[in-house]
């Protein structure tokens, strides 16, 4: 017995201490599982801050783009509405001007442009075209002023659609002068469109 | 501002060469005088008087001169030189590489109407510049410090990220401790269209758009007008910074293209050339682009360059890098081997350099130890690279104890501080702590560069 | 008679204009109706090539040109110190003021301020006699300087002085002196006129032979300069010409600077205006500014103005010059300055040489650098005064052999050649040892055998010689890597790289190493020296070359450029003994794992 008890006495340190080596390994799996776990969780969390991070510098973005875009479409649509308005400002103000024709300032006005235009061209001969009402006016501008200048003028008989104003050309066609009261107006639209454009605008200002 | 004197228009081309037209019988006509071209078929083009005599004048036309004809063609001479109208809508707006609307708004209401080739800024009202500006990347920030004001240009290669990198200074550009944004001045010169269109996508999805201004010449847009859209560009610069106050960070690209622009019509009036080619006044003409970066005592605003060329095959001795670096305060090289490496933003710091960058850095600025802290990795970088070339040859083991902590540093210098993410925003404590730790793993007593109190102060590395 | 003409022909900074026949070659005219300043710079017949010192937009043929009688001169008088011109000498801060940030065109300045008084002591009394170069009394311009009076050259020998104010306060209208010959009398005011492209006349010229002490240790000990000599420093972008040139405005012991910026960056310009009046001399201990003048034509400014601007600040050197003062003349960059010359050469049509240049590029080369020299005065008290000229030289693509470097390097005596790689690794200034060189060596050594040291020419030629050794070896380095060599070579790469790192590199940036004096140059230099000695004979009595590298004296070595400042040159006795120390511990054995103790 004794000997068969102190197999099993050994037998049975070597399973308890088995046993505990079991255990302790279970323990150290276990143990080590929930490491796994708690890292990964860590990991996940990690992850979740990144993504939620990266997703809330998107939806920043996203916004900025957005609100940026916006705004700007509403200014660009500002500006069309506005230009509309200017030139139909300028279509009204061409308007009066084709029918201030026989008032006496068109005359000095007239005889101003014809003065300026002549010596410009710097040809000795020149060619003065004008609109179809203009030309009577012009020839009697012309006729009162010959003695001043000893450019030799003549009148095209093919009148010009123009508000007023005139044309001077050389008399060999290489050389022309522009001074229609058109060309003028064009000259001068983009001063006039922010003079226009403050009026239709009135104290509100400018965007922000 | 627009005269209301009228322009005579004249008939009698004598000759067209090249983008040139050559006007007979002229009677008055100014040097630099904006000319209007009209076609025997109606459309319009623009040009400038190049030379001026009398019965003569030399026009060189913008848009090219394909189509024109000796007999039919009219030219206009508008009694100005070439004006963009400047105001403060100009903000989100795109024009052509002329400065003509070209997102389907009407023309500008102008505040007020600048010639184009602006004048010198006279040197005793300059401002000197000194605001250090946050980048996000660590290699400028670190290494070659952008300013307020200063012109730094990107030396790239063609395929190289240079648009990408340009487009993260424009979207990320800070000057620390204001609120301050910066209004963005982008000038396409002769870059294809999926350029063109990155770098707006990249303002608009940060909505940056809405304080930019966008001029676009393409690659098939005519090349002559690549002359003035680096000037119309910078005219608006120049209003937005010394009118209006704002802060202007201006991008041009590229201006290798317009540089052939100019070797076109120099070789068009058969002047005698310098260097492959190019005028002998390239410099000049260059300078006067570059040079309208600064500020201004006693105005707020100041306009900062990023001129971005493509070298020809690679090759930063040729004339138009050349003579750019003359010009500008710096230059950031973009490396063809750290781009085949993957290593983004791909920048040869040891062909880099920032002239303005002690004056932007060190105490009360940024940290007093930042200047030090760039030369010294410029010092580990470039024993770097000697001693990587010496491996090639003889090996490891024909290397000391200190030679091989420099080839490791080296690495780590490309891969922890140089690489970063084309969205990755950096501030500059976490680059100047990247560079003490590339710095903390040489021994202590390689940092010759850097004053003893900073080393204790920031020195991580064993002795 | 003035000469009226009109323009015919417009071609950027160039106009051809007719009926000139009665103009002079070089003769500074009037052009068009907003009164661009020009010069005539070549008749045909009765048209005139005029260069145009502002921008010619929207200049038209038929536009009146007027001539002026005169060459293009500038006004010499006190006041000039402390400015800023353009080319033409047009007072920048004057211009800013009529046109705002940016230059306008047609604006009329002075070059000094004639209103202002200043306190003239005469030094000569009537009944003397008087003749070109002689001083009548002298004001104090600054602080720094008394400037001089002087009897223009042009004026006639031995005549006498028939009045002379009493001293008292004077501005440069008022007559303070009457001359009087054959019954002519002259009145004499303190300013005169001189033409620009004239160099004045002295008495006799004297050879160089003190240096010019720059406080830059590449230049004065192993490159350096003599005071009236000629120097050129050529390199490629980013190689620190212009940093180089200022270290040399900043720190050189003359008495007066005239800083040429000439078709160089606006910001430059600025950053000596902002930092200059904050400097301080260290020898006379009043700010920089006090004796310094600007000359700026930017890149962006007239190129034609760029031409003149060489001409304008080398006359101004001159004058001070002939007071009896050093002047140092720095033109950043003379490469600009030819290219202004091929601009106007090409617009003219003339014939090119090389790469576009004029055929007379090298003549006009050798014109400026001959205006530099150590001279006597004209006229009494005999004085000597120096012009030392020192120009930077841009090569396209970094390249040598180009026409601006290769024609100036005939005209010069020293040599700093900026080396590209010697930049891309940092090491600034990046002045090449083996490739510059200087003509005045032999000629300064006296001076410093007599002033600093008399070891001083000994010395550098055995530094000079660690490098030349070094150049050698690392030919085999780069083939056998450095392991091959054997200890004794070794240490000779270790210690060139510590001269390169301890001496040859210098931060202008760091306060203390900025400026390093005679003295502490000849010390460090000598601590380099000894420790290359000493560590010779460790290596023979058996102490390993891997013990001498872990010596904590070699990075002291290296920081005592900028850990010890001017004042505490003692520190420098401290580390020779240092030095000492740690050898005889190195020698004696067991030596390598004690802490060595750290000296401040």
């Amino acid at each position: 017995m004794s000997s068969n008890s102190a197999l099993e006495r050994t037998i049975n340190k070597v399973l308890s201490k088995k046993e505990t080596e079991l255990i302790s390994q279970i323990d150290a799996a276990y143990q080590e599982s929930l490491k796994n776990i708690e890292d990964s969780k860590s990991k996940l969390e990690a992850e979740r801050t990144k993504i939620i991070e990266s997703a809330k510098k998107q939806a920043e973005n996203l916004k900025r783009q957005i609100v940026g875009s916006s705004r700007l479409n509403a200014r660009n649509k500002e500006l069309l509405m506005l230009e509309n308005d200017v030139n139909e400002a300028f279509e009204k103000a061409k308007a009066r001007l084709m029918s201030s024709g026989k008032e006496e300032s068109y005359k000095s006005l007239m005889t101003r442009i014809i003065e300026d235009s002549l010596p410009t061209v710097g040809s000795d001969e020149v060619v003065i075209e004008c609109n179809k009402n203009d030309s009577e006016l012009v020839k009697k501008i012309l006729a009162e002023s010959t003695k001043k200048s000893r450019i030799k003028t003549k009148i095209s008989d093919q009148p010009i659609n123009v508000i007023g104003g005139v044309r001077v050309k050389s008399a060999d066609n290489t050389m022309t002068f522009d001074n229609t009261l058109d060309s003028r107006i064009e000259r001068l639209k983009p001063l006039i469109r922010k003079n226009v454009a403050r009026m239709l605008r009135g104290t509100a200002g400018e965007e922000e | 501002m627009p005269e209301t004197t009228a322009g005579i228009e004249y008939t009698k081309v004598a000759e067209i060469k090249g983008p040139l037209m050559v006007i007979d019988g002229i009677t008055k006509a100014s040097f630099d005088e904006l000319v209007e071209i009209e076609t025997s078929e109606g459309e319009r083009r623009l040009g400038k008087v190049l030379e001026v005599g009398f019965g003569k004048a030399v026009v060189q036309v913008f848009e090219g001169t394909t189509g024109l004809t000796i007999t039919g063609t009219k030219a206009k001479f508008l009694g100005k030189t070439m004006e963009m109208p400047v105001s403060q809508e100009l903000l989100g707006r795109v024009f052509d590489g002329l400065g003509r609307p070209n997102d389907g708004l009407p023309d500008p209401i102008a505040d007020k109407f600048l010639d184009v080739n602006g004048e010198p800024m006279n040197p005793e009202r300059r401002e000197y510049p000194t605001s250090f500006i946050q980048t996000g990347v660590s290699v400028i920030d670190g290494m070659l410090t952008l300013v307020r004001g200063q012109k730094l240009p990107i030396f790239s290669g063609s395929g190289m990220p240079h648009n990408i990198l340009a487009a993260q200074i424009a979207r990320q550009a800070a000057v620390v401790g204001t609120k301050e944004d910066f209004a963005v001045v982008f000038a396409a010169i002769g870059v294809q269209y999926s350029e063109a269109q990155y770098f707006k996508r990249s303002l608009e999805e940060s909505g940056a758009l809405r304080r930019s201004v966008l001029f676009l010449n393409l690659a098939d847009d005519p090349a002559i007008e690549r002359i003035i859209t680096p000037r119309v560009a910078l005219t608006v610069a120049e209003y937005l910074a010394y009118d209006l106050g704002m802060h202007v960070l201006a991008i041009l690209t590229d201006m290798t293209n317009y540089a052939e622009a100019l070797r076109e019509i120099s070789a068009a009036r058969e002047e005698v050339p310098g260097r492959k080619g190019y005028p002998g006044y390239l410099y000049t003409d260059l300078a006067n682009n570059y040079e309208r970066a600064g500020r201004i005592k006693g105005k707020d605003g100041s306009v900062t360059q990023v001129p971005i060329l493509s070298m020809p095959a690679d090759d930063i001795t040729h004339p138009i890098p050349d003579l750019t670096g003359y010009i500008t305060e710096g230059q950031i090289v973009l490396g063809r081997d750290l781009f085949r490496k993957g290593v983004y933003p791909p920048v040869n710091v040891l062909m880099s350099l920032s002239r303005l960058m002690k004056d932007g850095v060190g105490e009360g600025k940024t940290r007093s130890d930042h200047m030090e802290v760039g030369n010294q990795l410029y010092d580990l970088y470039s024993r770097a690279q000697e001693v990587r070339a010496l491996a090639e040859i003889v090996g490891r083991a024909g290397l000391t104890g200190t030679d091989l902590k420099y080839l490791d540093a080296g690495d780590m210098f490309e891969n922890y501080f140089l690489k970063q993410a084309a969205d990755e925003n950096r501030n500059l404590e976490e680059t100047l702590g990247r560079a003490w730790e590339v710095l903390s793993t040489l021994p202590e007593g390689e940092l010759t560069k850097i004053k003893d109190k900073h080393v204790k102060q920031y020195y991580k590395g064993s002795k | 008679m003035v000469v009226k003409g009109r323009i015919v022909w417009v071609s950027g900074p160039a106009v051809k204009a007719d009926g000139m026949s009665a103009a002079k070659m070089y003769e500074t005219v009037e052009v068009g109706d907003s009164k661009l300043i020009g010069e005539v710079i070549r008749l045909t017949g009765d048209i005139a090539f005029i260069q145009v010192y502002e921008s010619t937009s929207g200049l038209k043929p038929g536009e009146p040109v007027v001539g002026t009688g005169q060459p293009l001169s500038v006004l010499l008088g006190p006041g000039i110190i402390g400015r800023i011109y353009d080319g033409i000498q047009r007072p920048l801060d004057e211009i800013a003021q009529k046109s705002g940030a940016f230059i306008g065109r047609g604006i009329q300045t002075t070059p000094v301020d004639m209103k202002k008084k200043f306190h003239f002591v005469p030094s000569m009394k009537k009944g003397d006699v008087v003749g070109p170069g002689s001083i009548l009394g002298v004001v104090d311009e600054t602080q720094l300087l008394k400037h001089s009076i002087l009897v223009p050259p042009y004026h006639a020998k031995d005549a006498k002085l028939v009045d002379i104010v009493a001293e008292g306060d004077y501005d440069l209208e008022q007559v303070i002196a009457t001359s009087e010959k054959d019954g002519v009398k002259v009145p004499l005011k303190m300013y005169h006129k001189w033409p620009v492209r004239k160099p004045r006349p002295y008495a006799e010229r004297y050879d160089p032979t003190v240096p010019l002490v720059t406080g830059q240790r590449v230049i004065d000990t192993y490159f350096p300069i003599a005071k009236g000599g000629t120097g050129a420093i050529p390199g490629g972008f980013g190689t620190g010409k212009t940093v180089t040139m200022h270290q040399i405005a900043k720190w050189a012991d003359s008495k007066v600077v005239v800083y040429i910026g000439c078709g160089e960056r606006g910001n430059e310009m600025t950053e000596v205006l902002v930092e200059f009046p904050h400097l301080i001399d260290p020898r006379s201990g009043r700010p920089l500014m006090e004796r310094t003048v600007l000359v700026a034509n930017t890149s962006n400014m007239p190129v034609a103005a760029r031409e003149a601007s060489i001409y304008t600040g080398v006359t101004m050197a001159e004058y001070y010059r002939d007071m009896g003062f050093d002047v140092v003349l720095v033109a950043d960059s003379t490469s600009r300055w030819a290219e202004a010359l091929r601009e106007m050469s090409g617009r003219l049509e003339e014939m090119p040489a090389e790469e576009g240049y004029p055929s007379y590029l090298a003549s006009r080369l050798a014109e400026f650098y001959e205006r530099a020299g150590r001279v006597r005065a004209l006229g009494s008290p005999d004085r000597a005064g120096s012009v030392t000229l020192v120009g930077a030289v841009s090569p396209s693509g970094a390249d040598f052999t180009e026409p601006v470097t290769t024609h100036t390097i005939r005209f010069i005596k020293t040599f700093w050649a900026l080396d590209t790689r010697l930049a891309y690794s940092r090491h600034y200034p990046s002045i090449n040892w083996m490739q510059s060189y200087s003509g005045y060596l032999e000629d300064v050594s006296k001076w410093w055998k007599e002033n600093v040291s008399p070891e001083w020419y000994e010395l550098r030629s055995e530094s000079y010689h660690i490098l030349q050794r070094e150049d050698t070896l690392k030919e085999i380095v780069r083939l056998l890597g450095p392991e091959a060599l054997p200890d004794e070579e070794k240490l000779v790469l270790e210690v060139a790289r510590m001269i390169k790192i301890g001496i040859l590199q210098q931060n202008s940036f760091d306060k203390v190493d900025t400026y390093c004096g005679p003295e502490k140059q000849v010390k460090l230099v000598k601590l380099m020296v000894k420790f290359f000695k000493e560590a010779q004979k460790a290596l023979k009595s058996e102490v390993s070359l891997t013990e001498i590298r872990a010596m904590p004296i070699i990075t002291q070595l290296l920081k005592a450029k900028f850990e010890i400042p001017e004042e505490q040159l003692q520190k420098l006795q401290d580390l020779d003994k240092e030095l000492d120390e740690q050898f005889r511990k190195l020698s004696a054995g067991g030596s390598k794992t004690e802490e060595v103790k750290v000296v401040a």
